[in-house]
């Protein structure tokens, strides 16, 4: 994070997902996700969704993995969660 | 409309990026034997298709589905609101029920049909009527049985109330009775099946007067019949009814339409159609639910007033001599007829008109006989 983006959070006590545009993951309990600020989809196979965010990837495995609504930068996934994982 | 469409091909991750990059969205994308399928709108699906070889994939089209949750949009909730709005509005400017109390079956039956003839019958539709005063005069004079109506309307139903006359007595009832004068005239001819004449033709008689007698002698009493002629004079006044006639069969009156909401008058119909002089104005207001709309509707219809007076003149004895037609009994007969007096009142021309008529003037009156 840069000093002007630092500043601009503690300043203004902004969110870091707003400020940053780093990735933001919300989980209801084991078969609800959603991502906001992803970058890309890299990969998606029933076990194993891959995304490109800010500093690397993520990767979600599970079973049955769907996509629920997939917009540019907001991904909702349902099914069986297993790991939220950097790689 | 959605499609659903199996995806393949090598850059099938970067078609998606790059579909999304442009603010589309996919809905229910997931994952059957290896092979991709997702739903979008047509929209979504002509620009990834559109994209398809430069990301070396091949769209194959599934099916194509209706929307259903969240992909209703805005419009359809205002259509159905607006669907909504406008059968709520039918159904309760509908009428759902006619009411008629005091008639007979007979009565009753007539009276809808001729309700059925202005349009008002279960299923049908009242949008403008508020007020039942014409359809009132109406009913009454096509059913002379009637003696009086009403119409009123709660909520979506007619309620009609009215009385017939009872049915005419018994005429074979051999009470004595004289004959005697309904009107004031001129005996003309008499015919006479029962009873003993007491008045002679060309005598005046005046109203009450004994015409014809049930009294043969001292002690036999007869009930009087026949029919007496006499020569009687009516005189009806135009004036209050100058609309009605002036319009009965004016073919040349202009009519303008207008909405009105408060003060403000917005013309609808009848933009360039000149019109000047008297007018008249009806009022209709649209209701839901019992209550008004803010919006009325007015039609404004221009008399023609100095043009054809002449001819109003030959309109209002013709029209004149109908109203006392149907009042007068049956089998009278109207002679002569003349304007007597003509005079205006503030605008509106006044006409006292005199029909010569001959008529029944007889009227059964039962003697007491004080036993």
């Amino acid at each position: 994070m840069s000093r002007f983006t630092y500043w601009m959070k503690h300043t203004f006590q902004l969110p870091e997902e707003v400020i940053g545009n780093v990735e933001k993951v919300e989980m209801t309990g084991s078969r609800s996700l959603k991502i906001e600020n992803y970058r890309s989809l890299e990969g998606y196979t029933t076990d194993q969704i891959t995304l490109g965010v800010k500093n690397g990837h993520l990767v979600i495995k599970g079973k049955d993995l769907q996509i629920t609504i997939m917009r540019q930068s907001e991904i909702s996934v349902s099914g069986q969660i297993i790991t939220v994982s950097y790689e | 409309m959605y499609v659903v469409v199996k995806i393949t091909g090598e850059g099938k991750e970067r078609l998606i990026n790059s579909v999304l990059s442009e603010g589309h969205t996919i809905h229910s994308f997931y994952v059957e034997d290896g092979e991709w399928y997702a739903s979008m709108s047509l929209k979504t699906f002509r620009k990834m298709r559109s994209k398809r070889r430069r990301y070396k994939c091949r769209i194959i089209v599934e099916r194509r589905i209706r929307p259903a949750g969240e992909e209703v949009t805005n419009n359809y909730v205002l259509l159905s609101f607006m669907t909504m709005i406008a059968v709520l509005f039918l159904l309760s400017n509908t009428i759902w029920a006619i009411d008629i109390k005091g008639l007979s079956e007979e009565g009753e039956f007539n009276v809808r049909e001729d309700l059925k003839k202005s349009g008002y019958y279960v299923g049908g539709t009242t949008f403008l009527d508020t007020s039942f005063s014409e359809l009132e005069s109406r009913l009454l004079k096509e059913n002379p049985e009637l003696i009086w109506l009403t119409i009123a309307k709660k909520g979506t139903a007619l309620y009609i109330q009215a009385s017939e006359a009872d049915p005419p007595v018994d005429t074979r009832d051999e009470n004595p009775a004289d004959l005697v004068a309904g009107e004031e005239g001129t005996v003309v001819r008499m015919i006479i099946r029962e009873g003993r004449p007491v008045v002679e033709a060309n005598q005046f008689v005046k109203e009450g007067q004994v015409l014809v007698s049930g009294k043969m002698n001292e002690d036999t009493y007869v009930k009087a019949s026949g029919e007496v002629t006499a020569e009687t004079w009516y005189s009806v006044e135009m004036g209050e009814r100058q609309e009605e006639w002036t319009l009965a069969e004016n073919d040349e009156e202009t009519v303008k339409h207008f909405l009105s909401i408060g003060n403000w008058r917005i013309p609808i119909w009848g933009f360039f159609t000149e019109a000047k002089g008297e007018w008249e104005e009806r009022e209709h207001s649209f209701r839901l639910w019992g209550y008004e709309f803010p919006v009325t509707y007015k039609k404004r219809t221009f008399l023609q007033t100095d043009d054809n007076r002449l001819e109003m003149k030959d309109k209002a004895l013709t029209i004149g001599k109908n109203h006392l037609l149907s009042q007068l009994e049956k089998g009278a007969v109207i002679k002569d007829e003349k304007v007597l007096h003509q005079y205006t009142d503030s605008g509106k021309v006044k006409l006292i008109l005199l029909y010569q008529v001959h008529e029944n003037i007889a009227k059964t009156k039962y003697i007491n006989q004080g036993d």
